[in-house]
């Protein structure tokens, strides 16, 4: 059978069977059915049927090297085309999905929001659990915002307001305010930044934020409170980005 | 009889109406103390009734009822008002701050020291008490002071002792020292804890830590004891101090790990007292030093959480309830942070919002319900919360903000067993049938289904929309269950039915909109059949009701008006129906069973005014005997009416003279002068008739009136000139699409006067006119007649006139 090799590499590689034992080999491919093919430390080729292996990994590509070079130079342009490489080059391979979000995340920035929102839904139907990951969860929510799909921002921000985790609820809070702060709805988006400002006080990594932005609310509001607010980001969060903000109002 | 045995009689019956009222107003003391003031209030009031001499101890009594039905203000304002008249207002003000709270029983007790000179010993304690709780250590330490002039109370002395252990500790130790030699009980303890306190302020805290240690066990049988009564333990027991001041000496002695345990103790078990939050603080210090040391404080709180939760919550429950809003509000932060969905927590969201409220600061009020309604749609004690600050909202006036809140809760508990009432009273409140719409919707088993269907009905009743008001009744009407409001309701579904069959029937049976083509008529005749099936319906209920078994008198008496008028409207609609005969019916079957009716006459006067106006002038005129009042003056015409019609001219011109000189004003004038001339005329009075139908061309300003005039003048005038001036003045000057008929009778009466005067052209041309406009009118032949006539005489004329001008 001619099966069309979608990637190689020399390092060591393993694959999980379905038994789970680790199997060890010297070099490992993939096809694009989910085959692996991982040549065995004395030469010989056992072949893994998709299905009947739990993971398939190939030691970290070269190209992920140059990736991070790449990402300190700030050259997102290149990050992208050498990530889609990897993404194509690795499948079933780990590296593919880690490719995968690393492209979700560079997208973000690029505002290349629609990508950045499709290779965040492959991973989620990949890794149902990763959408619970706070982090994602909220990137997911910045593409999705970007590319335009508010209803369903709208919807996962309610969800999260209403039976999130605490932290989940406090980031969604926030998501909301900027929304509604954007559509000039003043008021309800400080109720949203307020009310993680002074009952989400446990959610520390969100806490600078949302008192700066109930700052700002409040200021574009002419309420006088806005003063003591940006006053708190400035005392409490000193050495958050926020507080050089506040520092300027 | 003898005059002593009358004057034993008479001060045996003085004793005993005044010891009767004596008993009656201790009974009412009584009540009133034992919380029943409204009781209290009536049997106050029979006693007056029965003892009008008892007034003079009545407004203690008053007061005593106000404060026992928690009108504390008013209560306190009363004393002050009443302060001459009352025995003994220090006895009242005692009264009120036993049973007051916050600034009302501050107060209180405050008047009741300023006016006794021997206060009671409990009164002392908790007026010091309740001074100390709001920091104010310095009067708590006059009042029980000045107690201790007078008393030995071991309450006192404690709490003095403790008062006075860092400024007076010599003293505080020797009161401590009093109470402890007492007896084994609270005071013991709490001196107990005075006692160490003192010793570790004078820096023998080996002893103190010895004492404690020995004295632990025994503080905690006492703490048993003191659960056993009932008594609230985590706030009053000794332990707490005893502990945390154990604990104090084992972080001085290096025992911090000891220490931690104490102070955790004490926050968690006894976290409402004075010594709770003293000690978390501590503890949370220590735990920082170990965590800093690198060691991880595992402290496995247990059965203990739910009551430090409860502790958290209770310093800034305690601000609310004392009104201390501005203070409550970062307690409740606080507390909310920490437990911020907890057991506890919608309750303190609730009081938080409420504060927010109380302190008008619409964004956080909105805030804290705006979270309420999200993150706690799940618990229906977040609806309550909800409604509880629109309620505060409401109170202080603030009604956007309490439209908010009441939109919120609407919006995030629909389920909530209030929703249907709130929504309901939303409506009345707001002035807004959105609310009802959705009442009706959401809650279709609701008791108040029935409600907002009446609302809504009332509404549009009351707003004239007989239409809608008709639509809306027609839901409701069957779903009210009260029966005066279904009586109520269908009469106004009738009178909406009868009013719409006034307006042409504007508010058409869905069968005959939904059939179109139907007529105007046919609308205002579906309308009133409508109404009348109504009022036959209503009179069914008030027969079926009056001859029930066991309804009461004031039904009776509520049903007696809609009765009547059921019967009267159905006469109303027949007669508008053309039904004549059983609109006499049912004006006979009115008076029949109501002779005595406020409005027989009005029934009495609808079938004359019915048989007049379908031409029953003699029935008329009997229906109309007897009739005065308030319908005298239109008796009066339609007799003067009917007197014509039935052929007694004299009598009616009689009749009608009588009306001009009874009611010179009257707005039956030039309708009786009208009818008056006709009956001169028919008298054969013709110069009576002309000067009558002359006065309404003069001084009516009603067109068809002066046209109806000008038409009987021409009949009454002699001169046949003046007789086709009069009916030409109709023919030309009547409006042909509304006194066509005047019109028709005026141009016909003109022709014979054309043919009389000469002037056949113009018979010629107004009885083309006749026969061109009223083709229907019925007397073409002799139109046709009269035209031949004119045009024989035209040619007659002709000739003549050739003749003439031949032979000059």
């Amino acid at each position: 059978m001619y099966i069309l090799l979608a990637g190689a590499v020399q390092a060591a590689p393993f694959v999980i069977n379905s038994a789970g034992k680790q199997v060890t080999g010297s070099a490992i491919r993939s096809a694009p059915d989910g085959t692996i093919l991982l040549t065995t430390l004395n030469g010989q080729t056992l072949t893994f049927r998709k299905g009947s292996y739990r993971q398939a990994y190939a030691d970290k590509p070269k190209e992920m090297f140059q990736v991070e070079a790449l990402v300190k130079e700030k050259n997102l342009i290149a990050v992208v085309e050498i990530l889609r490489r990897v993404k194509d080059d690795y499948r079933f391979l780990g590296w593919d999905q880690r490719a995968g979000l690393m492209l979700a995340r560079v997208y973000l920035p690029l505002r290349q929001f629609e990508e950045s929102a499709r290779e965040y839904e492959e991973l989620f139907s990949a890794q149902p659990a990763l959408m619970d990951n706070l982090k994602e969860r909220s990137n997911y929510m910045q593409a999705l915002l970007g590319s335009g799909r508010i209803r369903e921002v709208a919807e996962m921000v309610d969800h999260d307001i209403a039976s999130g985790s605490r932290e989940a609820a406090a980031r969604a809070q926030v998501v909301r305010g900027d929304m509604k702060a954007a559509s000039g709805q003043h008021e309800e988006a400080l109720l949203d930044y307020l009310r993680t400002a002074i009952l989400f006080k446990a959610q520390t990594a969100v806490l600078p934020e949302a008192t700066y932005k109930t700052a700002v609310a409040l200021k574009n509001l002419n309420d006088p409170r806005a003063a003591e607010y940006f006053q708190k980001v400035i005392e409490e969060f000193p050495d958050s980005e926020y507080a050089e903000l506040a520092k300027e109002n | 009889m003898s005059r002593s045995a009358f004057l034993s009689i008479l001060i045996f019956c003085l004793l005993q109406s005044a010891g009767a009222y004596e008993d009656e107003l201790k009974f009412v003391a009584g009540l009133a103390e034992e919380g029943f003031p409204m009781l209290a209030e009536k049997v106050l009031s029979r006693t007056l009734e029965k003892f009008p001499e008892a007034e003079k101890n009545a407004p203690e009594l008053r007061i005593r009822i106000l404060i026992a039905s928690r009108k504390f203000e008013e209560a306190g304002k009363s004393i002050v008002n009443q302060q001459s008249s009352i025995d003994n207002p220090s006895a009242l003000w005692l009264f009120l701050a036993e049973n007051a709270s916050g600034e009302s029983q501050l107060d209180a007790y405050q008047k009741y020291f300023d006016l006794t000179a021997a206060p009671a010993d409990q009164a002392a304690f908790n007026y010091g008490a309740l001074l100390e709780e709001r920091g104010d250590d310095a009067a708590a330490k006059k009042v029980y002071e000045q107690a201790l002039k007078l008393t030995d109370s071991r309450p006192v002395k404690a709490r003095l002792a403790a008062l006075l252990a860092e400024d007076d500790p010599g003293r505080a130790l020797k009161l401590a020292e009093e109470v402890q030699l007492g007896g084994l009980d609270l005071w013991f303890g709490s001196a107990v804890v005075t006692w160490a306190q003192i010793m570790i302020g004078s820096g023998e805290r080996d002893e103190a830590q010895s004492v404690l240690e020995m004295q632990l066990e025994l503080l905690k049988q006492l703490e048993q004891s003191l659960e056993a009564q009932g008594r609230p333990v985590s706030l009053v027991s000794p332990l707490a101090g005893a502990r945390y001041l154990l604990g104090d000496c084992y972080e001085h002695s290096g025992k911090k790990a000891a220490a931690l345990t104490q102070f955790y103790n004490v926050f968690a078990k006894y976290g409402d007292s004075e010594w709770g939050p003293r000690a978390q603080g501590k503890a949370q210090a220590l735990k920082t030093w170990f965590e800093g040391q690198g060691k991880t404080v595992k402290i496995d709180l247990g059965a203990n959480l739910s009551k430090m939760e409860e502790s958290s919550f209770r310093v800034a429950r305690r601000l609310f309830f004392d009104r201390r809003y501005a203070e409550a509000v970062p307690a409740y932060h606080a507390a909310l942070n920490e437990y911020p969905e907890g057991a506890e927590s919608v309750t303190a969201l609730r009081e938080l919002c409420v504060s927010a409220v109380q302190l008008g600061d619409p964004i956080s009020a909105k805030t804290v319900a705006a979270y309420l309604a999200e993150r706690f749609a799940a618990e229906p004690k977040a609806g309550d919360a909800l409604l509880a600050a629109g309620k505060a909202a409401l109170d202080q006036k603030n009604e956007p903000l309490a439209w908010w809140i009441y939109d919120r809760a609407i919006g995030a508990f629909p389920s909530h067993p209030n929703m249907p009432a709130v929504l309901y009273s939303l409506s009345g409140l707001r002035n807004d049938e959105t609310y009802l719409h959705r009442l009706i919707k959401a809650y279709p088993d609701s008791t108040y289904r029935a409600r907002a269907l009446g609302r809504l009905a009332w509404n549009a009743y009351e707003a004239e929309d007989f239409q809608t008001a008709a639509e809306r009744f027609d839901a409701y009407v069957d779903t009210e269950k009260d029966p005066n409001k279904q009586t109520r309701a269908r009469f106004a579904f009738a009178e909406c039915w009868r009013n719409n069959g006034s307006a042409g029937g504007a508010a058409p049976p869905v069968d005959i909109e939904t059939q179109d083509g139907a007529s105007l008529s046919g609308r205002a005749v579906s309308a009133w059949n409508n109404a009348l099936e109504q009022y036959q319906t209503l009179e069914t209920a008030m027969e079926q009701a009056a001859a029930g078994f066991g309804v009461s008198g004031e039904t009776l008496e509520f049903n007696q008006p809609f009765w009547e008028k059921s019967i009267f409207y159905q006469a109303v609609c027949r007669k508008e129906l053309g039904q004549v005969d059983e609109a006499i019916a049912a004006c006979d079957r009115f008076l029949a069973k109501f002779p005595r009716s406020g409005i027989a006459d009005q029934v009495q006067f609808t079938k004359a005014k019915t048989l007049f106006e379908s031409g029953r002038f003699a029935a008329a005129l009997i229906a109309l005997e007897g009739l005065a009042g308030k319908f005298a003056e239109p008796v009066c015409y339609y007799r003067g009416a009917a007197q014509y019609e039935t052929g007694a001219y004299a009598a009616a011109v009689e009749t009608l003279e009588k009306l001009f000189v009874t009611w010179p004003a009257s707005a039956f004038t030039y309708e009786a002068m009208f009818v008056q001339g006709r009956a001169y005329r028919a008298a054969g009075q013709t110069d009576e008739a002309v000067r009558v139908f002359g006065e309404i061309m003069n001084f009516a300003s009603d067109d068809q009136l002066m046209h109806r005039a000008s038409l009987e003048l021409g009949r009454a005038q002699n001169d046949p000139k003046e007789k086709l001036a009069s009916f030409q003045r109709v023919a030309l000057l009547a409006d042909p699409e509304i006194h066509a008929d005047l019109i028709a009778e005026a141009l016909f009466e003109s022709l014979p006067l054309y043919l009389e005067l000469d002037r056949p052209a113009d018979l010629i041309a107004d009885a083309e006119r006749l026969l061109e406009m009223f083709p229907n009118l019925g007397k073409t032949d002799e139109i046709r007649a009269l035209r031949a006539q004119a045009e024989q005489l035209k040619n007659d004329l002709t000739t003549e006139v050739s003749e003439t001008q031949r032979k000059e």
